[in-house]
């Protein structure tokens, strides 16, 4: 049965506010008979952990039949949401005290910040990228605009042999070619400018033989131009992981540290 | 000038990465591992190191001298050998506060009534068996066996968190549904203090109503009796020595006294002679040890009485069984001769030539001889053995023995004297279910009702609010005598302990007085303002 997208994430908010609500009361009945709510918030929060932990693992195992990497994604973003209450619980709604404590909430709310970021991000970044158009894999942008160079290098060796071939030159060398060797993804709008005036200027300059060779370079700067854009917007989609899973890592060591030290020196 | 165009445009120096799939999630895998290795390393140097780092949360700044130093609390190792071993520890600094659940299940019996002290739950079974009868008493057997003291005293919390701070919500884990608030439903005053003793007698009614007014021809202010309060008073406001007030009036009834002890003629002796002629026995026929079976007359209690022989001896009474002891003590030198034998009342014989017919007699000091206040609670610790080994009718036997020997003790007189002249002021007299009791001494303050109560406090407060009070703002006297409560109707101890009480004294301090102030829009009311969950071991 395919449920619509709105009723869906409204499902699972709910059934993730009923799960909160449930952690809370629960608390709220063992706190009125003087029971200790420490534990096992702990535990559920450390196997939570575990659970969005191990979504990283399953990415890279696609090839198991573990359910579809979109469920995997919804447990993570909704068991995440939950664990930012439970780990309230789990402290007595009271600010952490000492040093290894606020590492720890600290890492906590990295983790989870991190998480939402990245997870506005991927609902936001994608609909840049269909504005942007012109549909391009992450990975093959680099060939792509390597392409683009020797595309724009081959037109301007073809008109080295003509009088106003050395103005085509310089301008490639001096202002195409830094411009096609890394990423310029700053100033787009400005770039775009400038890009249109330097072209404008070198084909007052080269004449009228070379026209269709500068309106060559122009259509290979701007498409250039797209490459980067979407190599920003598609970098931050990937990039926003490399702080997120490293400061993962991190909460879950200094969250299995807590859990021995509350073991071995348990009350 | 030609331009040098084949470094330009080679593409070996791109600025793009070729940011494979696998590659990616390598980096990502690298990051990953090496935010790992941070934290072990850094979790690993600061273990090493003893730093803070480490530590679960701050411990409050009273423990601090602690934190580093886990073990010294928690019992560190594997998780089967915890258990209370924390509580223990806590104990081991604060040994003056009693680790049981309200530290009052012996001393509360012992200040409480008769039916508390019968019931004292010294165990955590027998206080959740014991809460669970009372009303609305719902006490769940897990919450009462795992109460230690972290069970509310969280710390690692910060060196400013609360750490002995008690909410009403913590109070009502056990008591529950019997009221909401302090001013919606708490029970009255009356019924608890009704079960408080108090040091003597007192009746308030006839002694300040009549009594003083007859002679002072005025009604005297409180302070004649009691000292004024002070900052550091709780409630009860110290009373003036007994000497300088009562003795005025009840000089006779504390007055040197004769104790007749023996009388050896004729039929077999009563009350407390009867006792002395068996020790006299037991320490005559000494060397070896007295056969005690030879003195099972009459039956049972002289058993008992026998194997007690030795305590009533202690002190001067060992030299009783010399034989001419009697006769220095007839002639009358031997008081004389050696004081610190002796050093309370004056002995006397009578007939000490004719060991047949010869009488003990002991001359008190008065009021607080000590010999006769050592003599009772010899009895009463004799008693309390016998009444475990006693039953039937060798039990009511022993009862009506030991009445006697209380009567005659606290007589001071030949055993015709039908009146107790101690109990006149003091609870002395025997319980037929609990046997002997003499309580003298001041009965300990139950710091469970009366926290932090201040007169001076109260009565400054008021002044600041522009009110006058005095002692009959709150303790009016009663206007008509109370009737007893009906759950002690059919409690002999109570009643004997109490019969004055009933007649006639202070009002108790009604409920409504201090909700005046104490209620949900004015003073604090919660469980522990006024309630003290521990108390001290030695009862402070």
């Amino acid at each position: 049965m395919i449920v619509a997208f709105w009723p869906r994430r409204l499902l699972a908010l709910s059934l993730a506010a009923v799960a909160v609500a449930g952690a809370v009361a629960f608390a709220r009945m063992r706190a009125a008979q003087l029971e200790d709510n420490a534990f096992w918030s702990g535990w559920t929060l450390l196997a939570i952990f575990v659970v969005l932990a191990v979504y990283n693992l399953r990415k890279r195992v696609s090839n198991l039949p573990l359910g579809t990497s979109a469920t995997w994604l919804q447990w993570h973003i909704y068991l995440g949401l939950i664990a930012i209450a439970l780990i309230h619980v789990h402290i007595g709604w009271h600010l952490p005290s000492g040093s290894f404590s606020w590492l720890l909430y600290g890492l906590f709310w990295a983790v989870s910040l991190t998480g939402v970021l990245g997870l506005i991000l991927t609902r936001t970044l994608p609909h840049l990228l269909t504005a942007v158009g012109n549909e391009v894999i992450f990975e093959r942008i680099g060939e792509r605009v390597v392409d683009l160079h020797d595309e724009a290098a081959g037109i301007v060796q073809g008109v080295l042999g003509r009088p106003e071939g050395q103005v085509l030159a310089g301008f490639f060398i001096d202002r195409l070619d830094p411009f096609l060797r890394r990423p310029r993804w700053a100033w787009q709008e400005s770039r775009e400018r400038w890009l249109t005036s330097q072209c404008a200027n070198v084909a007052r300059l080269a004449g009228p033989d070379l026209a269709d060779a500068v309106a060559d370079l122009e259509e290979i700067a701007h498409e250039k131009l797209l490459l980067d854009r979407h190599y920003f917007l598609q970098g931050i989609l990937k990039g926003w992981l490399f702080v997120h899973i490293p400061l993962a890592t991190m909460a879950l060591t200094a969250a299995v540290y807590h859990t021995g030290m509350v073991l071995w020196f348990r009350p | 000038m030609a331009r040098k165009l084949d470094n330009p445009f080679s593409h070996k120096n791109s600025g793009y990465e070729r940011p494979l799939k696998s590659r990616l999630r390598r980096v990502r895998g690298r990051l990953a591992l090496a935010g790992f290795t941070a934290m072990v390393l850094l979790l690993g140097a600061a273990y090493r190191q003893g730093t803070g780092l480490v530590t679960e949360g701050q411990l409050h700044s009273k423990h601090a001298f602690l934190s580093k130093d886990c073990a010294a609390c928690h019992a560190a190792g594997p998780a089967a050998v915890h258990g209370d071993v924390m509580t223990a520890n806590c104990m081991r600094c604060h040994r003056d506060m009693n680790a049981e659940p309200h530290g009052s299940l012996a001393l509360t019996a012992e200040v409480t009534t008769g039916r508390a002290r019968a019931a004292a739950p010294e165990t955590r079974a027998g206080f959740i068996a014991w809460a669970n009868q009372l009303p609305g008493g719902r006490v769940h057997p897990a919450t009462a066996a795992g109460i230690g003291c972290s069970t509310c005293h969280r710390d690692h919390r910060g060196q400013d968190a609360e750490l002995i701070g008690m909410t009403e919500a913590a109070c009502q884990a056990c008591h529950r549904s019997t009221f909401a608030a302090f001013d919606r439903g708490h029970p009255d005053f009356a019924d608890l203090a009704a079960q408080q003793r108090r040091q003597i007698k007192f009746d308030h009614a006839s002694h300040y109503g009549e009594l003083f007014a007859k002679k002072t021809k005025e009604r005297p202010a409180c302070t004649v009796c009691h000292e004024a309060p002070t900052s550091a008073e709780v409630v009860t406001p110290r009373l003036k020595r007994s000497e300088t007030i009562c003795m005025g009036c009840h000089s006779d009834a504390v007055a040197p006294a004769d104790l007749l002890l023996l009388t050896s003629k004729g039929d077999e002796p009563t009350g407390f002679a009867q006792v002395a002629a068996l020790l006299t026995k037991v320490v005559k026929s000494a060397a070896p040890a007295p056969d005690m079976a030879a003195l099972a007359k009459p039956g049972a209690l002289a058993k008992v009485l026998g194997a007690a022989a030795p305590a009533l001896l202690a002190d001067g009474d060992r030299q009783i069984g010399d034989g001419d002891l009697l006769k220095r003590l007839a002639a009358g030198t031997e008081n004389k001769a050696d004081p610190s034998t002796f050093p309370n009342g004056r002995w006397t014989v009578a007939n000490a030539e004719n060991e047949d017919y010869v009488q003990l007699t002991y001359r008190t000091t008065g009021h607080r001889d000590a010999r006769v206040v050592a003599w009772l609670a010899w009895l009463r610790g004799v008693d309390q053995t016998a009444r475990g080994t006693l039953a039937g009718a060798d039990r009511v036997a022993w009862t009506k023995a030991t009445q006697a020997l209380v009567l005659d003790l606290t007589a001071m007189t030949a055993p015709t004297v039908k009146e107790s002249r101690c109990g006149l002021c003091h609870y002395v007299g025997v319980d037929p279910a609990t046997g002997v009791f003499a309580d003298f001494a001041k009965p300990p303050v139950d710091r469970h009702f009366t926290r932090t109560y201040s007169h001076f406090v109260h009565a400054s407060q008021a002044e600041k609010q522009g009110a006058s009070i005095d002692c009959l703002t709150c303790h009016a006297a009663l206007a008509a005598p109370p009737a007893a409560p009906a759950d002690h109707a059919k409690d002999p101890r109570w009643i004997a302990l109490h019969r004055e009480r009933l007649g006639q004294d202070w009002q108790t301090i009604g409920i409504t007085t201090c909700q005046s102030c104490h209620n949900a829009h004015a003073v604090r009311q919660d469980c522990a303002t006024c309630h003290q969950y521990h108390q001290s071991v030695s009862g402070r």
